[in-house]
């Protein structure tokens, strides 16, 4: 089999043991993490003659983390031997495919830069050790010294579709709540946790962003003006608005690119509700009609179809109903406590929170309820999933270090990884593609 | 060439065009070597920028960056009313100005928004304060522990509130100076986590304006 070919096997052996998962029996389980990953060789980037230098790990070390992150590679053990072995293939004038494989790397990365006062562009070429052959080469520009990083995260992305013909990941954000002093401000940050950047300054409290139309807005409740209303924020300016402002709360919005809709939920008719309403509060259309608590939707990947929370039963339940609020169905029949269920970009899986033993959970299900997989366990309580938009990552709450802070993770529940370390940080949502 | 022997080459030519189709498809890596000399073109910023995206419905239109500028409701469909809850008040919109102290905090047991005896008592009282002062307007605020997830503790903090502004109605109080608020887990009385910080942050508290 070729390389190109083997990838695609890998990620079914990822996905295998999900699906083997989901039988009509709801027993939990864990599932084993997939055992294929590929080491990856960087060598520092170089400067091209008469570039500005940057500093000598800036992209290898960028990307390392990101292939990491992806689960489809790990970076060799040794960076000395990396750059060693990358300066002899400069002596000799070729690739030492037999050397990198000695150092068991079954690909090579070798980039140069160039930073001048017009910007910031690179030059990769990615190897297959094992067949001698180039994979891609590729240039890169737009950036400047600046945004680096950015940079850095582009050519993340494109060793992860060519090689794996997945989407990367490397290049997207994630909006969250963090509590600084006594409030609670929106705030931003790349993927792999870098540039945490506050996007509010209100010293009040917020909650339960979303992102937004075209990625370019985030939705998120505030309590600014003295009430709990649905806010805008939009990314390239900053400029914010209320989109909703009934009494009682508005909170934790839901957007569906498809329908151009977002899903919330209200308590101005006497107790919380499930609504939808255009990206400006108009056409406000009611779908939930009940004395229980309804909350927390979450729309499927067509837009057809939501799973939301109700107390209806007695105890916080996850339901399935359509977007018009028809066909209301509950899909949870375990645990006396399940909540806040994010639909996969995939369509195919539910992740939500089950109070297990006296600590919230993240578990796996499929779309009809069956099939549960535990994602987290041990101390603390785990909450607030989101999934990337590749359908591979989890983003989700912890307060296993004490307090609650933002960690991703695997689908399978491996390689969990804390992003926040300041104070607390919660309530996070990841962006879709922004490339 | 016998007939077996060219439907056996036949065969062969027909399997390796469909390998050969076949890995077309898998192959999306494009020719070694063109890459070089030929100038890409600029990698467009991955973040949206103002003018590579399409303005969003209704702009909100502010003459500073960060002022807020509320969108009219106009056009708004209100669903129509049902008996399954009295309406809130209108938000005052301000910060309440003070405690009173004969306006006392009600307690709730874990994960329930039901008034019990204490409770009803301490209400009793407040409602005495209340009527003695018609016309002020009360800001009730619902809260919870911090135990359950951020949303549905915000809903059961406003079930909490609406509980209390429910009990405080059917006595006789005036329903437009009964305001409510859930801030959830949001702002705990007490930090802790053990049964008596959890205890003393299921509460519901009052404030005047």
């Amino acid at each position: 089999m070729t390389r190109c070919s083997l990838f695609p096997w890998m990620l079914l052996c990822l996905l295998i043991p999900a699906v083997s998962a989901f039988p009509q029996e709801q027993h939990t389980i864990t599932i084993k993490p997939t055992s294929f990953v590929a080491t990856i060789a960087i060598p520092d980037f170089a400067p091209k003659n008469g570039s500005q230098t940057i500093s000598p790990g800036a992209f290898s070390g960028v990307i390392y983390r990101d292939l990491e992150i992806s689960g489809f590679f790990r970076r060799p053990r040794n960076q000395e031997f990396v750059n060693d072995t990358h300066r002899s293939d400069k002596r000799d004038g070729k690739i030492n495919f037999p050397e990198w494989n000695r150092l068991s790397c079954s690909f090579v990365l070798k980039g140069i830069y160039n930073l001048t006062p017009e910007g910031l562009t690179a030059e990769c070429l990615l190897y297959d050790v094992k067949t001698g052959q180039r994979v891609f080469g590729k240039a890169f520009s737009g950036y400047t010294k600046k945004i680096q990083r950015r940079l850095a995260h582009e050519i993340s992305d494109e060793i992860v579709r060519y090689v794996t013909h997945e989407p990367g990941i490397a290049s997207t954000r994630i909006v969250f709540i963090g509590k600084r002093g006594k409030s609670k401000e929106l705030f931003i940050m790349d993927a792999d946790g870098h540039g945490q950047t506050p996007l509010t300054s209100d010293g009040n409290l917020a909650a339960t962003p979303s992102w937004g139309y075209e990625s370019s807005e985030i939705y998120y409740t505030s309590y600014k003006e003295y009430n709990p209303d649905l806010w805008v924020l939009r990314l390239s300016d900053g400029k914010r608005g209320v989109i909703s402002s009934y009494p009682g709360f508005n909170l934790s919005p839901a957007w569906c690119e498809k329908t151009r809709r977002i899903a919330l939920t209200l308590s101005k008719d006497g107790n919380s509700e499930i609504y939808t309403m255009d990206p400006r509060g108009k056409n406000l259309k009611r779908l939930t009609f009940n004395r229980a608590i309804d909350s927390s939707p979450s729309w499927s990947p067509e837009g057809n179809r939501m799973v939301f929370t109700s107390d209806r039963s007695g105890s916080p339940q996850i339901y399935l109903m359509d977007s018009e609020g028809l066909n209301v169905r509950r899909i949870t029949r375990q645990g006396s406590y399940n909540d806040s269920s994010v639909w996969s970009p995939r369509g195919d899986k539910i992740a939500f929170v089950s109070r297990q033993g006296g600590f919230f959970h993240i578990f796996l299900m499929g779309v009809q309820g069956g099939g549960w997989i535990q994602l987290t366990s041990g101390q603390g309580n785990n909450e607030d999933p989101g999934w990337a938009p590749d359908g591979h990552h989890i983003v989700f709450t912890s307060d296993r270090t004490g307090k609650p802070q933002i960690y991703i993770m695997l689908e399978d529940g491996t390689d969990q990884r804390q992003l926040t370390f300041e104070q607390s940080n919660q309530s996070p949502a990841w962006s879709p593609f922004l490339n | 060439m016998g007939k077996a022997e060219k439907g056996r080459i036949v065969g062969a030519i027909l399997l390796m065009a469909v390998v050969g189709l076949s890995s077309l498809g898998c192959s999306k890596i494009p020719v070694v070597g063109k890459w070089f000399g030929k100038s890409e073109e600029p990698t467009p910023s991955i973040y949206p920028t103002e003018s590579t995206l399409p303005p969003p419905p209704d702009v909100v239109k502010a003459d500073k960056p960060g002022e807020v500028v509320p969108v009219p409701m106009e056009g708004v469909v209100e669903p129509a009313p049902d008996d399954l809850g009295i309406p809130e008040a209108k938000p005052m919109r301000m910060e309440p100005q003070q405690t009173v102290s004969e306006l006392q905090t009600v307690f709730f047991a874990f994960d329930s928004s039901e008034l019990d005896e204490a409770a009803r008592a301490t209400l009793d009282g407040n409602y005495q304060w209340l009527s003695e002062h018609p016309g002020i307007h009360v800001l009730i605020e619902g809260h919870c522990d911090d135990r359950g997830t951020v949303e549905y503790n915000l809903n059961l903090g406003q079930r909490r509130a609406d509980s209390v502004r429910e009990f405080l109605i059917q006595k006789g109080l005036d329903p437009s100076t009964l305001h409510t608020i859930s801030y959830g887990e949001e702002r705990p009385l007490v930090e802790g986590s053990d049964e008596e910080s959890w205890a003393m942050n299921r509460r519901v508290q009052f404030l005047v304006y």
